[in-house]
Parts: structure tokens; sequence; C-alpha cells
């Protein structure tokens, strides 16, 4: 008879047990594209012109700092090399194809839960905005008769995931001398080879106080015009101290008017030689 | 029938995974556990099946076979549902209360159980056998959370066979403790703040004793079974009462499950609820001296959370209903906040009469009470709540000030519009997207960081246990001495495990909110420094873990003389109270004051009070009554900052409190009428909170101090019988609860460990969470069998609770509240909107040739009235941001002090009963 009390019980327990679905997604529920999450599943690829010839068709609103609509029913292709994983680079992402990289300002936190370094994406560019930030090319929103940050509901609706991440399709360039770079480079990911910080005394920090910082490098031929800036406020590496010694810098390459900015990703980004 | 086949299909499963070899004797609990395991989402496994299993084997062990003999008749009964007359009772009296009544504190005790996530979201539970307006009012308002007097419900006290069940730490009592237990808890002796018992000192907001003896338990069996559109939309429960025997042995058993879907048709969203309640008592009448009386229950309960929302997401979803913890995973519902409620309870009784004069009752008690409720949280992303505010249309565009050029720009209408077609356009979008969640998290996986998105689940488990004595000794016709003394010992635990990583491979126990501010290898990112950056897996305790232990030893004493037409009444009480913190973890930003034990806190306090009742003659009565008394501080509020350091609050002191009130009545034959005034004052009060703090990108522990409240008003009941059957209620009172001065505020971030001090301007600030004005009236009707009754209620002045945040004197961001004379102008307190509500019930009881049958309807907010407001709080966050370096002061877009989220009554919503008694 004990025993169909607690037979009773069981069943009641059974009863009551049910409720939640929690179980993990499998693996493979993203291989699916329809299943992302994120964007717009509906865009279909189409019109697709490179970044480079993008850049060029804007070049003047992008050198006045302006910013324009985009009016035809044009899209970009390409990998995300940069997002804000460290919350340095704030509220922008950096996309690049095989000719050339740019910024894409989305007024979010948290860009690289859903644009992680190594995703392909393409962006549906039609009603969206194109300008210069301090002659740095980006997509955005009008702000101030310049280029900003657009909405990010509006930008889930532009843009389609493609395939799942792979960090092995981000490769950035290696530039052993300031005059490999050129303004085609600009949005794009490079390594500055064996460069060394100035200050760096391994207490020197990259932000100190809770505004941006601009460091320098020791090096002559990248000269004062030539930073590597980092938000005191956010960075979550900004008390890190700077390596003493050369190292290999990686770093997303942006301007502000004539300055040459350097954006770290991680800290990781720092190899020390 | 339906059970054998169920049985068989179990077996089935059981052999299969067991391979027949099971030895026979432990046939029973394997298949338990088995089935548990089959039925149970992996997650739950470590606990609920623990705890199960526990209970199995305590049920099994802890009887001896004369005891399991009767616990087989229980079972039998349960299962077969064959009905065994047990020997008939001569001595004890059953129950025989109406069913109406019967069913109405079915709904009582129910609605204290739809809120119980904190203390003021819960109605006070009050009744009195001589005042209208007490003995009604806790019932009818209980809809819109009505607290007696607007008092904090720690000044109820809530007991069980003479032992106080309120959480010391919290100071109040959690119902979902007796959850499900109805018909157990039916005996019930509540006292006033000025009435006398012979069980406790009565606190300011009243006192209540449930006699859940098994002799008292109501004899014979009761099945009920009802369809409800409430917390649960189902409930079977099962009591069962043998009476006393002739060998004087009186048993009785109960069993209650509870039920709702996800998905189901309810008041609460995406709230799903499953409960399975129990009780055993046993007692012994030894002689007419003695009895021992022995009981255990317990309310396993697993629910989803409603959470409280801004005015305009519930307008973008179109329903007051809106839930949005609520989300989609895989395309089926999902409820972010799972709360796992069990305090199971064990009560030990002797009852002795030494003599003819004296009664003594002794009860040993343990609780261990487990807790916790599950939530969302991220690290470096946004908030993932659908409704917060960065996704809501007004983020883009100021819709409260006309005069704001700065955030109603034709870009910024444009975005307004998006938001608001993104919300409308489909109901997905107001929900959390877990798909999401989980991709963000695959990402961060293959890029080998931590976590993006995650579950914590927040303990509060404690351990409780000790021994009260209450005596009551005759002095004769005319007066009595009652006394008591309770002892104490109470462990609380609190911690976060990792409930769910939602797919991620890794994460690790560091402090994100330091990160940034301090190196990766800085000891103060740790928070367990003896175990720096350890991986966190599912399961595993992280963030905080520590303990509070509190001892508490109180007497008290009470004397009552019935003389002339007076009858007096005085009483006093002491208490000591020591507490202290048994850290955990080694908090990097607190290594030498965080890991292993605190020093004590002693406090000591008392009080006493005294009351007269004059009787006027011909039915007219008045009574006084006049209490002091010091409250020694909860041990919530000892502590400043419990989840990081040992620190204790400074200047912490016991609250005063002052308590007064006069009352007049009169008792006829057909009108009984009552009119109270009452006065409280509390000084030296203290409150803690934590919270969010965006102007400094922290968490933020804030204790406040020096809290100074007054508490008075007036309260009305009349009860008119018109003919024998039929008969009029009124109700109403008036209330007054507020701050009358401001207080001391010590914040600790979470991010720096630094403290900073302020002044909170909390001078008019009101109590939140119930109605301070509230009206009732009602009919009820009572012919063959039949019973009607209508009542129309309504609620006015809901507070809602204050931000302290807001409201800091000297902080930075508030400096445009003062003005040019030096006043600080502290925003207007949030209010929430009352309104009327129509209740009903109808219900006819039936003899039958064997037992009787109760058919019940009761409907509440018959005119669907969702707009009643039942509390909810301000957002702890700024309309402006200060930038320290530039010292200017910019408006937010969204304006937070136009948009506090609220809680709304339930639309209509009713209970199908079914009693069977037999």
């Amino acid at each position: 008879m004990l025993k169909k009390f607690f037979t009773i019980l069981a069943i009641a327990a059974s009863i009551i047990s049910c409720g939640e679905k929690d179980e993990d997604l499998g693996e493979d529920y993203f291989l699916d594209p329809k299943n992302f999450p994120y964007g717009n599943n509906t865009i279909v690829c189409q019109n697709i012109i490179s970044i480079k010839e993008l850049k060029e068709k804007y070049s003047e609103v992008i050198s006045t700092s302006k910013a324009a609509e985009i009016l035809d029913d044009i899209q970009i292709r390409g990998i995300i090399t940069g997002n804000d994983i460290e919350s340095n680079l704030a509220n922008q992402v950096s996309l690049q194809d095989a000719t050339g990289g740019i910024m894409l300002s989305i007024q979010d936190n948290g860009l690289f839960t859903y644009l992680p370094v190594g995703q392909e994406i393409v962006v549906n560019l039609k009603d969206l905005y194109i300008g210069g930030y301090g002659k740095m090319p980006q997509i955005g929103a009008p702000y101030n008769n310049s280029i900003g940050r657009m909405n990010k509901i509006l930008w889930q609706q532009h843009f389609r995931i493609l395939a799942l991440p792979d960090t092995s399709k981000v490769k950035a360039k290696e530039i052993n001398s300031a005059s490999e770079l050129s303004e085609d480079d600009l949005g794009t990911l490079i390594t500055l080879k064996n460069v060394s910080f100035k200050d760096s005394d391994g207490r020197a920090v990259f932000a100190p106080s809770d505004t941006y910082e601009n460091r320098f490098l020791n090096e002559q031929q990248y000269s004062t015009n030539f930073v590597v800036r980092t938000s005191g406020l956010y960075a979550k590496f900004a008390k890190e101290p700077m390596p003493q010694g050369k190292v290999d810098l990686t770093a997303v390459f942006t301007r502000y008017n004539n300055t040459w900015q350097l954006l770290i990703r991680t800290y990781s980004d720092v190899k020390v030689l | 029938m339906n059970d054998i086949t169920i049985k068989k299909k179990l077996v089935t499963l059981h052999t299969e995974k067991e391979n027949n070899n099971t030895p026979k004797q432990k046939y029973d609990l394997k298949l338990f556990t088995y089935i548990l395991s089959l039925n149970f989402p992996e997650k739950y496994h470590r606990h609920e099946c623990l705890w199960y299993y526990f209970f199995c084997m305590f049920v099994q062990n802890f009887f001896s076979t004369t005891m399991r003999k009767q616990i087989i008749i229980l079972s039998t009964a349960l299962l077969t549902g064959h009905i065994l007359k047990a020997q008939e009772a001569d001595t004890l009296k059953t129950n025989e209360d109406g069913p109406q009544l019967d069913e109405s504190s079915f709904t009582f005790t129910e609605s204290q159980l739809d809120e119980d996530e904190s203390d003021s979201r819960q109605s006070t539970v009050l009744s009195s056998a001589s005042n209208v307006f007490s003995s009604n009012a806790g019932m009818k308002f209980s809809p819109a959370n009505y607290r007696f007097r607007g008092l904090d419900n720690k000044y109820n006290e809530v007991y069980i066979n003479g032992v106080r069940m309120n959480d010391v730490e919290r100071g109040y009592f959690r119902f979902s403790q007796i959850g499900g237990i109805n018909n157990i808890i039916r005996n019930s002796d509540y006292s006033l703040p000025f009435e006398s018992n012979n069980y406790c000192y009565s606190d300011i907001s009243g006192s209540v004793n449930y006699d859940v003896r098994a002799s008292k338990i109501a004899q014979g069996n009761k099945i009920s079974a009802s369809l409800a559109n409430r917390t649960y939309t189902g409930r079977l429960m099962y009591t069962y009462g043998s009476g006393v025997n002739k060998n004087g042995w009186a048993f009785a058993g109960n069993l209650t499950g509870r039920y709702a879907s996800i998905d189901g048709f309810k008041n609460m969203e995406g709230a799903f609820y499953n409960s399975l309640s129990y009780y055993i008592g046993v007692e012994k009448i030894i002689n007419s001296f003695n009895q021992i009386s022995l009981c255990t229950f317990g309310n396993p309960t697993m629910r989803g959370s409603r959470g409280a929302s801004t005015d305009e997401a519930y307008f973008l979803a179109g329903s007051n209903n809106y839930n949005p913890y609520l989300g989609y995973y895989m395309g089926q519902s999902r409820n972010s906040r799972v709360v796992r409620d069990y305090a199971p309870t064990t009560i030990l009784t002797w009852d002795n009469c030494p003599n003819d004069k004296m009664k003594v009752s002794t009860s040993a008690f343990i609780v261990y009470s487990k807790n916790s409720t599950t939530k969302l949280s991220y690290s470096g992303a946004t908030n993932p709540a659908p409704d917060y505010y960065s996704k809501l249309p007004s983020n883009f565009f100021n819709a409260y000030n006309p005069e704001d050029s700065q955030h109603r720009t034709a870009v910024d209408l444009e975005n307004w519009n998006t938001a608001y077609n993104y919300w409308t356009s489909s109901v997905n979008n107001r929900y959390i997207n877990f798909d999401a969640l989980y991709y963000a998290n695959q990402a961060s996986n293959i890029n080998g960081e931590d976590a993006v998105y995650f579950m914590p689940e927040v303990h509060t488990d404690r351990l409780s246990g000790g021994v009260a004595t209450n005596v009551r000794y005759s002095l004769g016709v005319n007066s009595a001495l009652n006394f008591g003394g309770n002892l104490t010992r109470t462990k609380s635990m609190h911690y976060q495990t990792m409930y769910d990583l939602l797919g991620a491979k890794y994460f690790h126990n560091t402090n994100s909110y330091a990160l940034g501010d301090y190196p990766s290898y800085a000891m103060q990112v740790q928070y367990d420094y003896r175990y720096p950056d350890k991986e966190i897996k599912e399961g595993d305790i992280y963030g905080y873990d520590y303990n509070i232990f509190v001892d508490n030893l109180s007497g008290w004493l009470a004397y009552t003389l019935d003389k002339g037409g007076f009858h007096y009444y005085a009483a006093a009480k002491a208490s000591y109270t020591d507490m202290f913190r048994e850290g955990k973890m080694q908090n990097g930003f607190a290594p030498n004051n965080s890991y292993g034990r605190s020093r004590k806190a002693y406090f000591g306090d008392g009080g006493g009070k005294a009351g007269v009742t004059v009787n006027l003659g011909k039915g007219h009565a008045a009574d006084l009554g006049f209490g002091y008394e010091w409250k020694t501080p909860t041990a919530n509020s000892v502590f400043l900052s419990p989840e990081v350091n040992n620190n204790f609050v400074k200047n912490l002191k016991c609250e005063n409190i002052l308590s007064g009130q006069f009352s007049y009545a009169y008792s006829g034959s057909k009108i009984n009428a009552n009119l109270t005034a009452y006065y409280n004052k509390i000084t030296d009060a203290s409150k803690w909170t934590c919270f969010y703090d965006d102007n400094e990108h922290s968490f933020s522990y804030v204790s406040m101090t020096g809290i100074e409240k007054e508490y008075y008003g007036a309260e009305l009941g009349i009860r008119i019988k018109v003919l024998s059957n039929l008969e009029f209620l009124a109700l109403g009172a008036i209330s007054e609860a507020k701050y009358i001065s401001d207080c001391n505020a010590v914040s600790m971030q979470s991010n720096s460990a630094t403290y900073s001090q302020d002044i909170v301007a909390s001078k008019g600030m009101r109590e939140d969470g119930t109605p301070l004005s509230i009206g009732s009236l009602g009919i009820s009707y009572n012919v063959k069998g039949w019973f009607i009754e209508l009542t129309g209620n309504y609620y006015e002045r809901i507070y809602l609770s204050f931000s302290p945040l807001t409201r800091y004197k000297n902080s930075a961001t508030n400096k445009n509240l003062i003005d040019e004379n030096g006043n600080f102008n502290a925003p207007e307190q949030a209010k929430g909107e009352g309104g009327f509500m129509l209740d009903g019930s109808i219900g006819k009881n039936l003899r039958l040739k064997k037992g009787s049958l109760y058919v019940g309807l009761m409907v509440a907010n018959i005119l669907n009235n969702t707009n009643i407001c039942t509390g909810g709080y301000e957002q702890n966050r700024t309309d402006r941001t200060y930038n320290e370096s530039k010292n200017q002061i910019t408006d937010k877009a969204y304006v937070f002090s136009q948009n506090p989220k609220k809680y709304y009554a339930w639309g209509v919503n009713g209970m199908l009963n079914l009693v069977y008694k037999f």
C-alpha cells in the first residue's frame, strides 16, 4: 500500500513537472539560414557592388564629410572584421570585401552579438545614408549635416546574415611601412608589423582617464598624425598597461580628417614580439 | 482503471531502464525517481528530484510501523478513491462552517499566493471576530494588494501552532509555504493590534495563528476540483481528517495539485504554474493533560513570473496583461523568470495542562526553505528585455515635452515610427527572442569568448529551527495571564548559480562591471580571489555566496481583566537578536573583509501596550489602545553590501514605533458597525535596495537610514441584516502612510567598491503598492441552498515605489532640481490609476444521499476593468546625463520619470469549484 502512496505522488509529480522547454538548441539549428534570428531573412542578394565602387560613387559626399541618401537599389556584401566586443569601437562595425572596407554606424550596443568577426552579411543600401565622418566613409543616418548612427530597428531590416561566422575568412593586411597604406585601406583590418608604443613604461595604460586617449608609436614613419585611439570610458582594455618593446598591432584603419586612427578591437590585438 | 494503465506504462518504461534487476524493496523509490527523471527537464534533476527523494525517504523512515499503517490507509484512499470510513470521533466536533465561507477563504489565501513575488506585492492576511471592517477588508480588497493601514507586511505576523513563521531576514511571511493546503489552515486565530490572544504580542498590522493539529482538521473526506483563469487553470484537492479515534489518535492528510500551462488562458500571460502541496498530520491524545501532535507540510512549486512594464509597452502590446518576461524559443513559449519554491516544514507540538488553571503549548519546528528565481542576464550587450527603453518608440522622440526641440526632429519622428511599426507589426517583436541569444552565444564560442547572454538563478534558502512556548494562566473568572517565549536560529543562504548558459561554452567568475576600470589581472575583477578566473559551468555558484545567521530569543506577557463594564488589556515584550554574515567568497574588492565570518551585531528591543474597552450598554462599546515599542531592524537591512563584503550599515538603530487607536463599535440584532481611527509613527527605520546605476555604469547597493514615517486614518465597517437571509455590507477606509522626513543614503558601487553618501528627498513619499483609499459595497443573499453575493469595490491613491536615485540631493545629475533659493524640488512620486471593480459569486450546496456537494462560481472584476494599477516602481534612472569634464547636464530623449513600471489588476477572472464532502 505504501508503494501505491508513492506511486500516486510520483504520478502527481509527473503531471506537474511539464511546463518549460529549454533543451539546448541543436548544433545544426543555425545551419538552416532561415533560422538566423537577426536581420532580414527576406533579402535576396542582387545588384551587389563592391565596397570600393560604393566609396567611389559617393566620394564627394565622403570627402566633404556630408551625408547622402542611397536611392539606388544596390547592395554590398562582405565580412565583419571589427566590432564592439571590448567596447572600443562603439556603435560601429567594419565591413570588408576584397576591394576595401567601410564602417557601419548603428545606434546599438553589443553589436558583436549578431555581427561577430568573420560573419558574412549582405547589406541592402536602398534608403540608408552614406557619408563621411571626418572624411571616414560610413553607412548610417543623417546627423548634423553629416553622417551619424542609424536606428537599430531600421538596421535590422537592411541586412541579412549569409553564413555562420568563420574567423578564417578574416585576414588583416600586413603593413611593414607606412607607404604601404592608402585611402583604399580605410575601414579594413590591418596589422602594423614590428612597432612599439611611445610612453610605454610597463605602467602607462591605454587610456588612464574616462575620456578618449590617443597613443603614439615610436617609429618615425608613423608620424604624429598617426594614433592608436582608445575609449577610456568604454574600452574593456583601457586600464591594461601598454606593452613595452616591439609588437604586431592589429586594428581597424580609420581616419578623422587628417589624423589616421587605429582602433584596437581587443587587448589580444596587440601581440608582443 | 486509468491509474492502472498509467502505472503499467511506467512499469514498462522502468523495466526497460533497469533490466528487471532492481531489488523489490527499492522498487518504489527507484521507480519514483525515474519517473521524475523522465519528466523533469535535465536542469531540475539536481534540485527537485533530490527534494522529492528526501521527502520520500523522510516519510518512509520517519514514521514508525504503527503510523505507517495509517499512512497506508490514507494512500489507499488517495489511490483508489474508495471511501475509508474512519472510526467515529466521539469527542470532537467536526467543523461545519458553511461552504460559502469555506470557498471564500480559498480565494483569499490563493490571492496571497498569486502575488508573492515580493513583500510589497502581498495583501495583508487579517481578519477579526469583532471588527466588521477588519474581518472583511483583507479578503475583499486583495485583488488590489490591500495592505492593512499601508503598513509593510513585516508588521503582520503569521504563526503556525504558536510558532512565528515570518522570514527573519525580510520580516514577512511567504504564503507559498502553506500554498494549496487551504483546508488545513482554516482553524485560524486572528488578532488585531490591540486585541489579546494566547500566542503572541500582536504587531501593528495584526497577527494570525493557524492551528494545523491533526485533530482540528474537519473529519471526513473532501475532494475539490476547480477550473480557473487565475494563476492556475486547474486544481485538484483531497483532504482527509480522521477525527480522534477511541485510542486517542487523530490523522489528517492533504494533497493538492495546481497547474497552468505557459500558453493557457489566464490572466497572467506566460506564467505557467506547477505545484503539488501536501500535508500529513498525526496527533495522539495521551490523556486529558497531554497531547502530542506532529505535522509536516510543503508546497513544491515551479512557476513563471510576470513582470511590470511601462504604459507605453502595454499600449503597444494592446493589453495590460502583457508580460515582458515571456519569450519564444524555437517557436515555443519560454518564461525567463522561473520561480522555484519549496519550504518543507515540520512542527512537533506538545499541549500540556499541568493543572486546571494553566495550559502550556510547546512546539519545536524546523523549516528548510528553498527559493530561487532565474533571470536573464548579459555582459557587454544591450539588455535583452523586450521592453528595454532603447527599443521603445519614445526613446527616439520625446512625446512628453513639446518644447524639447532637440528630441523632436523629423528624423526622430521617423525613428519613432520605425520603432512603433516594429512593435506592432508582429507579436513576436514584443517578447524575448531566445533564438537570438543562442545565436550570439554560438558566435562567442567560435571566438572563445565568455557567454554574452546567460541565465543566473538567484537563490535565497533558509534553514530555520527552534522552540516556542505559550502559556495561558487563568487568574480567576475575570482575568488571565498569557505569556510565552520563542528561541530560533536561522541560517539564510544567498548565492547565485549559473542556471543556463544558453548554448555558450565559456563563462568566468569575474566582475564585468569592474573590467575597464581595472586591468584584467587585477584582484578587483575577481568575485572570488581564492579561485581567480574560475570557469563556471551550469549549476556552479558564481558572483556571490554568503550566509546570514540570525539568533533570536524573545518573550512576551499579556494580562487581561474584565471588571464592571470594562475590559482591560496590557502587554509587554522583549527580545534579543544577534546576526552575522559568513562569506563564502573572497571578493577582490574586499579581500580581508569578505571571506569568513563578520563581527556579530547585537540588538535588544522591547515594548508595551495597553488598552481598555468600555461597554456603553445597548450594544455600544468604545475602546482605546496605546503602545510604544522598539523593533530590531530586519537582517536584510543590516548589511550594506552583503554580496560583496561584511560591512554593517553604520548608525543602525532599532525602529521606534508609536501606535494608538480609538474605536467605536455597535452590535445590534440587525446592525453591526465599527468605526476606528488610528495613528502610527515609525522613526529610525531603515531600508536597503539595489539597482543598476546607469550614471555610474555600475550596480549600486543603497542603504537608507533615519527614515521617519507616519500612518493615520479611519476605517468604517457596517453590516446590515435586512432579512435573515439578506445582508448588506459597507466598508471604507481613508489612510495616509507617508515619509515625513528626508533620509540618509549610503551607496556602494560594484565597479569600484567606493562608498558615497547622500540625502534622499523622501519627505512626502507614500507607501506604495496598496490603495490608500478604499470603499466597498456588497450584498449577499441565500435561499434554498443557493448563495449569491455581489460586491463593488473602489480603489484610489495607489502610489508606486519611489526611486532614491532621482531624489539624491547632492547628485550632479539632479542639479537642475535645485531652484534659485537653493531648495531641492523632488520629483513627484509616480502614481497608478485606481478604479471600480465588481465581484460576484454564486453557489449551491446539495445534500446527497451520501455526503454533500458544493458547486460554486466566483467571478472577479466582472466589468473587466483592466486599468486598475496594483503597484509598481519608478525606474532608477535619471532623465539627464551629466558630463563631468564639461560640467554639463544633457536631457535624454527617453523620459524615465514619465515611464514607471506598473502592474495592472487582472481582467475578468473566475473560478468554478466543485467540492464533494463525504
